[in-house]
């Protein structure tokens, strides 16, 4: 006997919750075109031949013999400095980058050259947080300390020029796609207009992705729209309409708030974007799948300038002509159980992980909010060495980067990857949003702290992927329920809280606690069909079939076009034995939805049930029709041949 | 390091004091000569120094508006002024107009204002009272904490501080603060 619920119709129909039961999405304008503007990108970082094949040491060798060699030979800035400002500085601030302000010449290096030695050697800039010792990733751009010191005399020697022949060229910066010409280029239908203030803002954009069939992607390319306020990217793709919802339920472009669960990391693949960030196209091998329908999900996280702007970030991608061979896997870890006392100075979260199959490591993100100082990442192996994979000495929540190795870094079955932060939750810290500091406690709002530490990492066959997996989502969903227990414990009628994580009790088999969060989010809202309708679906995975069929019948109620609490409803009475009822409903959610092949399927078991073979064979062959999930087809025929034996 | 930059080329100028000489070579938008020191019909002015192209400074414009709004009915002037050489008018007026600014504009090109009141940033407020005297000079609040570094929101109003112990007839303390953005020193040399 097959599982009653519709359950997978629950997490499309919450969205519902509250925003009404009728919401009609508007239709979505997609500029698919060639946009012309200016580039904001940084293109040639520090180059990835410079990448990857300078270790600092040997970096530090090659600029020291351009550093003074006495007192007496100052470093000049056309034969000492520009080679450092125009890898280093350049690709950003020039005119058309997202750097604010031109460092491209003598001029402008001078007239900024007090400035430029402070925001070194505090290694503000050039931004990139992570230790040296710890790797070698894309893109990575850090001076060295004889680099440092070169600038320092320069400046203290009163920042001569020397002689411009000396000078290396200005690099070419090419501006427009640095990957090539996409495939396809999605924009918001109209700009998003940024208040002149506060300090951070963030935005939500669901961008719809024209596609008329799967495809599969090698990468994307994010412009920013407006490099003076774009500070960086969190970017996920959503199968489902629940972001596009969101976003249609906003009438201005976007929304505020979080992203919803489904918006997701494809297949494996980070998706972020940071100034200077441009992450290179995977191998056609490891592609990711991109269904028809799906939305980009992009998270804007804003600087306000102190002017009034318009943001419209424009985004390209690229795609392959065949399905990937290997996936890799997103394993993250962290703490979701986070509450830190107010002026709390020293507070550690730890996680850990042993892997059971041969990785390699893609990547690293680590991810955390203001109060946070550091961060750690170590692998420890069988053998029993270990070595850090991430350290960042002073965290900054403003630079999330996505840290991609430049040598895939291999670890074995049996090596452990642990995580350990460290916050700061006391008046010490100048970024702490609450002054006077206060208890926070886990939670997605930049107010609120978060500590993970994700890893790309790619195992060698599917069989190991999968293994990897069912461990990975467990382990995570269990993170992630303790998360929302969290949260819940700040707000406990958070109605939409209560349903996210009853769907997560749901899809581990608690259907108990998923029930006592159903009944906690109904609290107060017995108007709203959708919760009678996630009540019921609990209850009925639960086998309490009689109370399931009275708060269907509620929603049904409430709501006499809700198709899939008809649905719904048909195949708790068929479990019961109620045939007849049982029919007149599934016929009702047919009816109402013909694309439904579960309704259509249960239908069909209806008909048998009453005697009407014809009937239901006949509508097996309409469930068919539909072309639903390959487990659906296969049922449906299996069930085909037995009643035609018959 | 910057405190070091700063104390050398401005030593003269660090403590509060008189700046009552005319200054040099300080003009408006169309040229003519003007004279922010010089407080007349006013009970202070404050000079706000910036940049077109300074971030941190273009982030405090929805402050200044506000505090000159405040304070424009009591007596208080306000003046944006431009020190950069590079900023012409064409510049600054867009940059003005981009960022919803309305204020009176002196351009400091000969960087007498900036000597005379021993500013090292940009953005750095210095408030000059009736008989001339400078009673504040520093952050307009303590937001920023270095580069890279700022509080969700300001704990201490620094100029506001100033405005409104001025405007009670009190002494203003502290008579200077240190002010985080761009630097002003290189331009100097």
């Amino acid at each position: 006997m097959k599982s009653p619920g519709n359950t997978k119709h629950t997490k499309d129909t919450k969205i519902k919750m509250g925003r009404g039961s009728s919401v009609f999405p508007k239709p979505f304008a997609v500029f698919v075109a060639v946009v012309f503007f200016a580039s904001f990108v940084c293109p040639t970082e520090r180059s990835e031949a410079r990448a990857a094949d300078a270790a600092p040491a040997a970096r530090s060798a090659a600029h020291a013999t351009q550093a003074p060699a006495s007192p007496s030979s100052a470093p000049v800035f056309a034969r000492d400095v520009a080679p450092i400002v125009f890898e280093a500085c350049t690709p950003c601030h020039r005119q058309g980058g997202p750097g604010p302000f031109s460092l491209a010449n003598y001029k402008e290096v001078r007239q900024r050259a007090s400035q430029i030695v402070k925001v070194t050697r505090s290694r503000f800039m050039p931004p990139w947080k992570v230790d040296p010792a710890v790797g070698h990733f894309q893109g990575q751009r850090q001076l060295t300390d004889a680099e440092l010191a070169t600038l320092d005399a320069w400046v203290t020697a009163g920042a001569p020029e020397g002689n411009p022949v000396d000078a290396p060229a200005l690099p070419a910066f090419p501006d427009g796609w640095l990957l090539g010409t996409p495939d396809l280029i999605v924009t918001l239908p109209a700009p998003f207009v940024l208040s002149a203030e506060p300090t951070d803002a963030f935005r939500i954009f669901a961008i719809p992705i024209p596609v008329g069939k799967r495809t599969y992607v090698r990468g994307i390319e994010f412009h920013p729209g407006n490099a003076r306020v774009v500070h960086h990217a969190n970017i996920r793709v959503d199968r489902t309409e629940t972001s596009r919802r969101l976003d249609e339920a906003d009438p201005l472009p976007g929304y505020d708030g979080l992203m919803p669960r489904t918006a997701e990391y494809p297949d494996g693949h980070f998706l972020g974007w940071t100034p200077g960030q441009v992450a290179p196209l995977v191998a056609p091998e490891l592609a990711w799948t991109l269904e028809p329908g799906s939305d980009l999900v992009v998270q804007l996280h804003m600087q306000p300038s102190g002017a009034v702007e318009k943001v419209q970030p424009v985004i390209g991608l690229y795609f392959s002509d065949r399905p990937p061979v290997r996936t890799p896997s997103i394993l993250r870890l962290g703490s979701q159980g986070i509450d830190i006392p107010p002026g709390e100075g020293h507070y550690v979260i730890r996680d850990a992980y042993t892997l059971p199959v041969d990785v390699d490591i893609l990547a690293i993100q680590p991810h955390a909010h203001y109060r946070a100082k550091e961060i750690v990442g170590t692998a420890t192996f069988p053998d029993g060495t270990s070595r850090r994979v991430m350290y960042i000495r002073d965290w900054d929540f403003r630079w999330q980067h996505v840290y991609r190795l430049v040598e895939p870094l291999s670890l074995p079955k049996g090596t452990t990857l642990a995580m350990e932060y460290t916050y700061d939750n006391s008046a010490a810290n100048a970024r702490n949003p609450e002054v006077p500091p206060a208890r926070v406690l886990w939670g997605q709002r930049s107010k609120d702290e978060m500590g993970d530490l994700w890893f790309q990492l790619l195992p060698k066959n599917d069989k190991d992927r999968e293994r990897l997996n069912a461990e990975i989502t467990r382990k995570m969903i269990a993170e992630d329920i303790i998360g929302y227990e969290t949260m819940l414990s700040v707000t406990p009628s958070d109605h939409e809280l209560h349903d996210d994580v009853a769907l997560l009790y749901l899809g581990t088999g608690k259907p108990l606690d998923a029930v006592r969060h159903f009944r906690a989010s109904l609290d107060g809202r017995d108007g709203v069909a959708p919760a009678h309708y996630n009540l019921g679906t609990g209850l009925a995975v639960a086998g309490q079939f009689d109370e399931a069929v009275k708060h269907y019948q509620r929603a049904i109620q409430l709501d006499p076009a809700y198709a899939v609490a008809y649905a719904n409803l048909g195949s708790v009475l068929l479990q019961q034995g109620r045939t007849r009822d049982a029919t007149t409903h599934l016929e009702k959610a047919v009816q109402l939805n013909p694309q439904n092949a579960e309704a259509l399927n249960s239908l069909s078991v209806a008909y048998a049930a009453e005697g009407e073979i014809e009937k239901a064979l006949a509508t097996i062959d309409r469930a068919l029709k539909l072309n639903p999930s390959a487990d659906m087809q296969k049922l449906l025929r299996q069930r085909r041949d037995l009643l035609t034996r018959r | 390091m910057f405190r070091t930059l700063v104390t050398i080329v401005v030593a003269g100028f660090l403590a509060a004091g008189a700046v009552r000489a005319a200054p040099a070579g300080v003009v408006d938008l169309d040229g003519r000569a003007v004279d922010p020191l010089a407080v007349r019909d006013a009970r202070a002015h404050v000079l706000v120094f910036t940049t077109t192209d300074c971030p941190i400074s273009n982030r405090y414009a929805p402050e200044i508006t506000r505090l000159a709004e405040r304070y424009g009915g009591r007596g208080v002037r306000f003046w944006i002024v431009y020190p950069v050489p590079g900023d012409t008018p064409e510049k600054i007026r867009a940059h003005m107009s981009q960022l919803g600014l309305s204020l009176p504009v002196a351009r400091d090109t000969a960087f007498t204002l900036v000597k005379r009141t021993g500013v090292g940033v940009t953005p750095e407020v210095a408030v000059i009272d009736r008989g001339g005297e400078m009673i504040y000079r520093g952050r307009v609040d303590d937001r920023y904490v270095d580069f890279g570094v700022d509080r969700p929101a300001p704990t201490t109003h620094d100029l506001d501080q100033a405005l409104v112990n001025l405007l009670a007839g009190k002494p203003v303390e502290p008579k200077t603060t240190q002010a985080v953005g761009c630097i002003l020193s290189d331009l100097l040399k």
